[in-house]
């Protein structure tokens, strides 16, 4: 059944996703291209013309794909919220299937989707960069940015020395291990509050949804800015105090030591939201 | 699954939103197999949302609901195939894609049948659900329901919406559709449409009490009343109501 429902949450995005996602990575070729006019027609009396046609490609092709996620997001919120606490929810929970599958094939579907979105802005800005010159540097944007990372990598390399695929690799896992737990605790939380505020609220469910988000935002924000404090000031005393200072190696072992915090923190914050969800959709279910 | 036990037994529900007086009130019903049975009753007096219930759209209070002889689950709706009074699918679908779903999901469910009455009431497959009009909407929305062939049908208002002439092409649907071994509560204002078609009735008042219930041609033969005067006798308009 799982794979049904997930089927069928998939193709209710996909379409709109797709043709988002290809107007998204023409942009940002168009606004590579943008770049590329806007440097040769500066200071070219002949050209000034179309200087504003540029900038507005630019602009326009930037403000596309920085919109992307939060367009991507927007679809799978609206979906889940149609899906759950609308007339839909009268077919969606009266299919023979557990509330818990339903909610996992919209996690899944949110987390395919978000991860896609991920990658593909990433695809966008570099197809932009690789495109837009690099000005007085040379060659293109992308490669003076690369080049620009040059001197911390190497800083990095350094620090890392004998034991560099070691690093690497740790740092590679536990960073992406970061990225997905990151993703499935924003897609949980959104999730969270749209099934807390639409079972609380009889009416304006998603203004209700909305003030619970931002509440539980709060709520957590104020206990990271503790939590940050405190591995601050543990930091700074490393730095500060002769007593206390460690070979750069146990920096990077304390790094990635606090990286892996945020990971499992995360994971925590994740469960509490996925277990209070599905237990509300069990057990309070109350459509209009 | 017990094969002795009524499709449908509820035993003391109780709900109410928020803080307002219960819609059911210690509610009790029982609903043997093979029976067409009228839910009949004034607005508000808790026929939807005791179907609602049923259909785990709410979440009672308490009391118990056994489908078939077991406790509802979310298993449960295998054998219970629900008409809302609202329109709820999603409307951005076609109508053959709204049989691939329901083809999807419930094994029991019988394309073939859904084709045949979507053509018989004029209902193209290749439309959105949003082109169609609101009679055509519930007109689709009822074959798909009635296009399984599963053990409790619960049909809210099926008619409300309906032309008087494509009325009794549903009501024969209905009747036709459904096997001996299945049930069919039906809730509706139109008394004297369904009149027909109904085996049992039963009247519920406010809060869920049950004033009247009984065999259907039982209740004509002795009283020599249709149940639909029957009802309008009950429910006068008074004090009460």
């Amino acid at each position: 059944m799982f794979r049904k429902v997930l089927k069928h949450d998939l193709n209710a995005i996909l379409k709109i996703w797709s043709i988002i996602t290809a107007t998204v990575l023409v942009l940002s070729i168009v606004g590579g291209l943008c770049f590329r006019g806007l440097n040769a027609a500066t200071g070219q009396q002949s050209q000034m013309a179309f200087i504003p046609l540029y900038l507005l490609g630019i602009v326009l092709s930037v403000i596309a794909v920085a919109a992307y996620g939060v367009v991507t997001v927007a679809l799978i919120m609206i979906r889940f919220y149609k899906n759950f606490f609308t007339d839909e929810g009268y077919l969606t929970f009266t299919l023979p299937v557990k509330r818990s599958t339903l909610f996992n094939s919209k996690l899944l579907s949110a987390f395919i989707f978000n991860t896609a979105t991920f990658l593909v802005t990433v695809i966008a800005v570099t197809v932009m960069l690789a495109i837009a010159p690099g000005g007085e540097y040379g060659g293109s944007a992308l490669s003076v940015l690369l080049d620009s990372f040059s001197v911390p990598f190497a800083a990095i390399k350094s620090i890392m020395n004998d034991r560099l695929a070691f690093w690497i690799c740790a740092y590679a896992v536990v960073g992406l291990a970061y990225v997905l737990v990151a993703f499935v605790h924003e897609t949980l939380l959104l999730f969270c509050t749209v099934t807390f505020g639409s079972i609380l609220a009889k009416k304006h469910k998603i203004l209700t949804s909305v003030a619970v988000y931002y509440g539980i935002q709060l709520l957590i924000q104020t206990v990271w800015l503790v939590v940050e404090g405190v591995l601050s000031l543990g930091i700074s005393a490393i730095s500060v105090v002769p007593e206390v200072l460690v070979p750069e190696t146990q920096v990077l072992w304390l790094v990635l030591g606090i990286l892996l915090f945020y990971v499992c923190a995360l994971a925590l914050i994740a469960s509490f939201f996925y277990k209070f969800a599905v237990s509300r959709l069990r057990g309070n279910l109350n459509l209009a | 699954m017990n094969d002795n036990s009524p499709i449908l037994q509820c035993k003391h529900l109780v709900k109410s939103y928020g803080n307002a007086a219960p819609v059911l009130k210690d509610f009790n019903i029982s609903v043997p197999a093979g029976r067409i049975l009228g839910l009949l009753g004034p607005n508000g007096c808790g026929k939807s949302t005791f179907l609602k219930l049923v259909a785990g759209i709410l979440t009672p209070d308490s009391g118990s609901i056994e489908i078939c002889g077991e406790p509802r689950t979310e298993e449960s709706n295998r054998l219970i195939s629900y008409l809302p009074e609202r329109t709820y699918f999603n409307s951005s679908m076609k109508v053959y894609q709204l049989i691939d779903f329901f083809a999807d999901f419930y094994e029991d469910f019988d394309p073939s049948v859904a084709e045949k009455m979507l053509k018989d009431l004029d209902i193209p497959l290749d439309r959105r659900l949003a082109a169609l009009s609101k009679g055509m909407k519930e007109k689709t929305q009822l074959i798909m329901v009635m296009s399984r062939r599963t053990r409790l049908y619960m049909l809210d208002e099926p008619i409300g919406g309906v032309d008087p002439a494509s009325r009794e092409y549903i009501l024969n649907t209905i009747i036709g559709n459904f096997n001996p071994d299945a049930s069919v509560i039906i809730t509706t204002h139109l008394i004297a449409d369904i009149e027909p078609v109904l085996d049992e009735f039963a009247f519920m008042a406010y809060g869920g009490e049950i004033l009247r219930a009984g065999n259907a041609e039982r209740v004509r033969e002795v009283t020599g009343r249709s149940i639909d005067q029957l009802f309008r006798e009950v429910f006068r308009c008074s004090a009460r109501y």
